[in-house]
């Protein structure tokens, strides 16, 4: 009886471990086709003029104005450097409509001396329900920059209102402590521009800023820190947007624009209702939310990633404060996933129900719950010896293929490509990162984003704080 | 049991990360040898600045403007490109001079490229340096199935840039569907005399580049032009109707008044909105009592586009002040509030 049930035991075990082999598989098998289209794709645009390419689109007339949204909440640090930065962009029209999410630090009080802002009446065009606005104000040094003081209600919150109080046709969300190109939105708007109209959200690349030197709000060199942390971070970024968005967005199967630096119309934002309050996934949330309209009213609009535009923003150093970030990324992607889930396999919502939804359910979502259950395979397997031990080599070289195909692939198309590292040493430095990610970096972020699943299902809210350095350099003169 | 797989697995990743790593130092190599082309480019561009600032202003020649290898061909093209940008008249012409003796057989020879980023990149140059030498090439490009759409725009810009006669029957005859900026693009390039012949065409164009053609009427404020605009005012599309307003209120003047009451009283705001737009910009007499009713409109941008328009008359403002405290209309009176303060604020110039 007793040899009985262990060998139950033994074979639930064994059918346990070929099934994650062969998932492990098909995520190998499915980054590898990610890697092909997306080199092809890249292939076609390599190295085609900047400057003559956007050239046109300098001339006002040509160009869509764009209100920039940016929610502040306790952003004292780099907020004017951020402003500053947005106030030398290269685009023709353009407003800035800075939001003070009731923060307790001095973010209102700081943009409002440094700009010279004035209290102003504005005509609300309210759309979207969100807290209470205590005022809104206008600079005098640049009538183009707004500030809209309100009580704290979160980013979503914050967005709502920022979009209430915008009078542009096209905005765009921006992080308050990240850095845009000069030309970072010509890039993102072309595709917008050259559509007419029918591409209704586009959305930029996000690069890591640690380790770049930046002076009032502008890159003056792009560098690589020296922290483990961040450099395999740089690599998460470019595996994330070179490969997984090329891929997705060239068959508009494209879920997310970061929240980071996207540019939406305004009015297909509002008629989808605005940003979805209580969830911490909002950028994702609007984004599957506008794919579900477009096919609800039968169009054919479409939206875009457009890889050159760059946004750099700064990534956690110390892996506290990543492991917050990571547990609350997987959070949102769960809350997105689950407030859609009816889209989920409807031949109604085609590719997008159908291919996209799958892929970020099965891969995005249950994949690190599946690797942490290898991670304990590998364990248990040191005591069952035998055959568990070659699955668990086999999970180990399953691991080493996927990473090689993700990381180093990553690496490789950046060089192919965008080209943003001058330095031949930090590219060298990437690509040997790359190598090491199975042994220590993936099964740390495993555990993190497993445990964002569980707050998920359990029901925390919150963001977690984000400890800042400012990264948009000096102010002072 | 599993041996095999194990086997096969790492010899595929062995294969594989060999194979990466074989591409990634061809990558790190190419990218070495390319600083240091970039270098002697960028050595030769300072070497030449001073020979081509004289040509181009003097036309004094030098033997340094005939490049002899691929990096001096390189620097002259980038120094060209970028005084191209800045320069006008003459001085651009000479420009366009220069390119034709220069780059004539190099760029020939590059537009037959296989790669696409290689042939798209000799276009831009072709369009920006506006050759005329490659125009019977580049028309042959256009009756090329194999040519793609993004080229074939560059090239109806080329031939835009030379006045070249053909490109209305390939604008009428063309199949490609460009955007409506795309065709203002090609429309924008066209010199004064030339632009006017393409309302003659009008009737035969798509539609898409017949609403570039009235924006571009438009943005270059082609007075001459105004008559045609109006008789567009009745248009049965909804579309050329308010692009001819639009254009109408760039060109800021309106001779016949009466279509302007019909657009402020159209079932669609964006007629109304229109209206009150171009009711400021034209400043026609008798708007102002026009404003009074469109700025009470159901819509917000109507409204918001109506307060803006009293402020360019002269005794705009104190209508408005009027509006804001006498009028019915709650949501006409707040409107009225922040455009008699932003306009105290700032001053805020009218296009």
């Amino acid at each position: 009886m007793t040899l009985h049930l262990s060998e139950v035991w033994l074979s639930i075990v064994y059918g346990f471990g070929l099934f994650i082999l062969i998932y492990m598989t098909f995520v190998v098998l499915f980054y590898g086709l990610l890697f092909f289209l997306s080199a092809f794709q890249l292939k076609r645009e390599e190295k085609v003029d900047d400057l003559e390419k956007y050239e046109d689109y300098m001339d006002s007339s040509y160009t869509k104005p764009v209100s920039i949204i940016v929610p502040a909440f306790n952003e004292e640090l780099g907020i004017k450097g951020s402003i500053r930065s947005l106030l030398s962009i290269n685009y023709p029209e353009y407003e800035i409509i800075v939001v003070n999410d009731g923060s307790n630090d001095r973010t209102a009080e700081s943009v409002i001396e440094y700009f010279h802002m004035t209290p102003v009446k504005k005509a609300l065009q309210t759309k979207l329900a969100t807290e209470r606005v205590k005022g809104i104000y206008q600079s005098s040094t640049s009538p183009n920059l707004w500030l809209v003081d309100k009580f704290n209600g979160g980013k979503a919150d914050a967005l709502n209102a920022g979009l209430n109080v915008s009078t542009y046709p096209y905005f765009c969300s921006l992080d308050g402590d990240s850095v845009l190109e000069r030309d970072a939105f010509l890039k993102v708007m072309k595709p917008i521009i050259d559509s007419d109209e029918s591409i209704i959200a586009s959305g930029g690349s996000i690069r890591v800023a640690n380790g770049c030197s930046i002076h009032e709000g502008q890159i003056e060199k792009i560098g690589l820190s020296k922290n483990p942390i961040v450099i395999m971070q740089v690599i998460e970024y470019l595996r994330a947007f070179l490969m997984g968005r090329i891929g997705l967005s060239r068959y508009n199967w494209l879920l997310i624009i970061s929240g980071a630096f996207g540019v939406f119309s305004k009015k297909w934002v509002i008629d989808a209702g605005g940003y979805k309050r209580d969830t911490v996934g909002e950028d994702m949330e609007l984004v599957v939310r506008l794919q579900r309209l477009i096919k609800d009213r039968k169009t054919d609009k479409k939206i875009v990633y457009v890889p050159d535009p760059v946004c750099w923003t700064e990534a956690p150093e110390s892996a506290t404060y990543l492991r917050r970030q990571r547990s609350r990324w997987h959070r949102g992607l769960f809350e997105s996933l689950w407030i859609h889930k009816k889209m989920l396999l409807n031949p109604k919502y085609g590719s997008i129900g159908m291919i996209s939804l799958p892929y970020f359910w099965l891969i995005e979502l249950a994949g690190p719950v599946v690797e942490l259950c290898g991670y304990l395979f590998v364990l248990l397997s040191f005591f069952l010896g035998g055959i568990y031990t070659e699955m668990a080599i086999l999970f180990f070289l399953l691991s080493i293929l996927y990473s090689a195909i993700s990381s180093m692939g990553a690496v490789i198309l950046e060089e192919w490509s965008l080209r943003k590292y001058p330095a031949v040493k930090d590219i060298v430095t990437l690509f040997i990162y790359s190598l090491t990610e199975t042994i220590w970096y993936r099964p740390l972020t495993v555990l993190w984003r497993c445990e964002g699943l569980i707050h998920a299902v359990t029901g925390r809210k919150g963001w977690g704080e984000m400890k800042r350095k400012g990264i948009s350099g000096g102010l002072e003169q | 049991m599993f041996s095999l797989e194990i086997m096969v697995l790492a010899i595929t990743s062995i294969l594989l990360i060999s194979t990466l790593t074989i591409m990634f130092i061809y990558l790190v190599i190419k990218k070495m040898m390319e600083m240091a082309l970039e270098k002697r480019i960028n050595e030769y561009k300072v070497r030449i600045n001073g020979p081509l600032y004289q040509y181009l202003h003097y036309q004094t020649e030098s033997h340094l403007l005939i490049p002899q290898n691929s990096v001096q061909s390189a620097a002259l093209e980038r120094s060209l490109s970028e005084y191209s940008a800045v320069v006008q008249g003459e001085t651009k012409r000479r420009i366009t001079v220069l390119a034709d003796e220069i780059f004539n057989r190099q760029f020939k020879r590059d537009l037959q490229n296989k790669r696409f980023s290689k042939r798209i990149n000799v276009l831009y140059k072709i369009d920006s340096f506006q050759m005329h030498s490659l125009k019977h090439i580049l028309k042959q490009m256009l009756h090329d199935e194999k040519v793609t759409k993004e080229e074939k725009l560059i090239i109806f810009r080329c031939l835009a840039n030379s006045s070249d006669q053909d490109i209305h029957t390939f604008l009428k005859n063309s199949q490609l569907s460009f955007s409506i900026l795309e065709f203002r693009s090609v429309l924008n390039r066209m010199d004064e005399e030339f632009f006017r012949e393409n309302t003659i065409h009008f009737a035969d164009y798509p539609l898409n580049l017949q609403l570039g053609l009235i924006d571009m009427i438009g943005i270059r404020k082609d007075l001459d032009n105004l008559f045609f605009l109006e008789q567009l005012l009745t248009s049965s599309t909804f579309e050329i109707r308010i692009r001819a307003m639009k254009a109408i209120g760039e060109i800021s003047y309106l001779s016949d008044t009466s279509s302007l009451q019909q657009f402020a009283r159209s079932p669609q705001w964006e007629e109304r909105m229109m209206a009150a737009k171009v009711i400021g910009k034209t400043r026609i007499h008798g708007g102002l009592d026009m404003l009074d009713e469109l700025i009470e409109d159901t819509s917000w941008l109507v409204r918001s586009q109506s307060a803006q328009s009293y402020l360019s008359y002269s005794e705009g403002k104190d209508r408005l002040r009027q509006v804001s405290t006498l009028s019915k209309d709650p949501f006409a009176r707040d409107m009225a509030i922040e455009w008699l303060e932003r306009g105290e604020n700032h001053d805020i110039a009218f296009e």
